[in-house]
């Protein structure tokens, strides 16, 4: 089954399904890409721009891997001869694989930021607690394609309760604390040293425990994915 | 009105009154007082049996629950109450081992847009055991169908093509056909019955089949699954059940003489009536009025007309 999650998880990367993300997230990418570095000001080395970029790629990847890669079944897959066990151990360890593989890029590119010495290890511990916070909570959630965000928001309040207002929180910690961070590093002004472990202790203290609370509903979602009618009807 | 059919190996018994269903020895399908809820709508207490080596015809008007059965059949929906067994099997218990069994055509997108058919074929024939790619391509090349083209690319009724070359590609035992013919060119139509006829032949495949096109199903069937509403109006041979209805036409005045009990519905026109009626065997009807065994549609016709009346 895992050479067949891997080959899965890459065929989904096609321009077909690319382009529909791109359009979607186009403005994200020229956002990010170009209006914040020249309003940050983190155009004014290029080391600045490339750490900024560093901290944004994978950020960007992990919500391309969410939207292409949503955690469900294709019809055709609840057709095909698979027990409920199977069906769940696909579900299970392709969200695993998507959540290790998007992580792992934003652990290359932290890693090679220390290396390349565009940041220090406590911001780069941050960057790490980020990106895996960020992968969990999209790539472990990400929900079917083609619904409306009503629906998506309803499906959450039903299913999740509580959970949906403290999606928004983590998610809002996590764009605070990555914007932050890159704050830190691409400004040639050198702020206090207390800063950088403010932002380490919003990801440890804030982040991760609202990561876990999320996480907790995990194994429903996972049942809704496997069931045909928890996740169409 | 419920009526069950229950046929032993090999003969055919005919329509039962509800209660009267014993189980089959070698039935493809078995549904035993299935029901199912889904928001408004409801399946209520679904009970047939389809034997091996036969064609059922699933019937009924727009929105009546048939793709909700076709659904429940294909392990999709999980019945509420009730079993399902396919070739003896139940979808608790062997899942994977009754949908091996299965070849299905959808109305859905079922599957990959972006790639060709042979690469859909590759990616879900890996899950069957006894899928045959050699078969396939045969059967892409007798449908008209390039294996290079892309699947988004083709027309409602080549994506049905594909589907059904894909069924019968893994050495399925049923075949679950929803509403294929509509989309399908008159000619195609006529070689798509013919394979039907052939995978049936030899008495140990099924195949249930659900359209509107009733004419095709008066030809085809031999079972045949009448829902309105969620609920059966009728399930059992279709020879039995032409059996046991009349189609008389004639004379308001001369109609009404027939026993109350027997009527179903009463049409009346202009310049004749028409009604459906259970038929009696021995019953004598006046000479007058004309007697006619009714097609599929007069049948659905007035079963609904006295529903909704």
């Amino acid at each position: 089954m895992g050479e067949m999650i891997i080959r899965d998880y890459f065929k989904a990367f096609r321009w077909s399904k690319f382009k529909d993300v791109f359009w979607k997230g186009g403005f994200g990418i020229i956002y990010m890409g170009v209006i914040v570095p020249f309003c940050g000001g983190f155009t004014e080395k290029g080391e600045y721009y490339v750490t900024f970029q560093m901290i944004c790629l994978p950020v960007l990847f992990c919500f391309i891997s969410c939207f292409l890669h949503p955690m469900e079944l294709p019809k055709a897959m609840f057709l095909c001869p698979m027990s409920d066990r199977q069906r769940r151990d696909y579900v299970v360890q392709s969200c695993v694989f998507r959540i290790c593989f998007t992580g792992s890029v934003g652990v290359v590119f932290t890693i090679g930021m220390i290396g390349l010495g565009l940041c220090d290890v406590v911001s780069g511990v941050a960057l790490l607690g980020n990106h895996i916070c960020l992968a969990l909570l999209l790539c472990g959630f990400s929900e079917r394609k083609g619904r409306t965000e009503e629906e998506r928001n309803r499906s959450l309040l039903e299913h999740a309760g509580l959970r949906s207002g403290v999606e928004i929180v983590d998610a809002l910690c996590i764009i605070l604390c990555s914007f932050g961070i890159a704050c830190v590093l691409c400004w040639d002004t050198t702020p206090a040293p207390w800063v950088k472990w403010v932002f380490l202790a919003v990801v440890l203290l804030v982040e991760c425990p609202l990561t876990a609370y999320f996480m907790m509903g995990w194994k429903a979602a996972v049942e809704r994915a496997i069931s045909y009618e928890a996740s169409n009807c | 009105m419920y009526i069950y059919t229950c046929t032993e190996k090999k003969k055919r018994v005919g329509v039962f009154e509800k209660g009267e269903c014993e189980k089959m020895e070698h039935a493809m399908v078995i549904f035993e007082n299935v029901s199912k809820k889904l928001g408004n709508f409801t399946l209520k207490d679904i009970t047939f049996t389809l034997p091996k080596g036969y064609i059922m015809g699933v019937i009924g008007p727009n929105g009546a629950g048939k793709t909700s059965l076709l659904h429940l059949l294909l392990g999709l929906y999980k019945p509420m109450e009730g079993t399902i067994q396919v070739d003896d099997k139940e979808y608790a218990l062997e899942e994977a081992e009754i949908l091996s069994e299965i070849g299905v055509v959808l109305l859905d997108e079922l599957y990959d847009g972006s790639r060709t058919l042979l690469q859909n074929g590759r990616e879900y024939g890996r899950f069957y055991r006894n899928y045959n790619e050699v078969l396939f391509r045969e059967y892409l090349a007798r449908f008209g169908l390039e294996e290079q083209r892309k699947y988004k690319k083709l027309s409602a009724g080549e994506k049905l093509k594909f589907q059904f070359a894909f069924a019968l590609s893994h050495n399925a035992k049923l075949l679950v056909l929803d509403e294929p013919t509509g989309n399908f060119d008159p000619g195609f139509r006529k070689e798509f019955f013919q394979i039907l006829r052939k995978f049936i032949a030899d008495g140990s495949r099924s195949v249930v089949l659900s359209s509107h096109l009733t004419e095709d199903l008066d030809r085809m069937a031999d079972y045949i699954l009448y829902l309105e509403k969620g609920e059966v109006v009728f399930a059992g041979d279709i020879e039995k059940l032409r059996e046991k209805y009349r189609l008389l036409t004639g004379e308001n005045y001369k109609i009404k003489l027939v026993h109350k009990e027997q009527v179903i519905h009463v049409e009346e026109g202009t310049y004749s009536t028409r009604a459906l009626v259970k038929h009696w065997p021995g019953y004598e009807y006046d000479s007058a009025l004309t007697v006619t065994v009714p097609t599929l549609e007069e049948l659905m016709y007035f079963m609904t007309k006295r529903r909704s009346k």
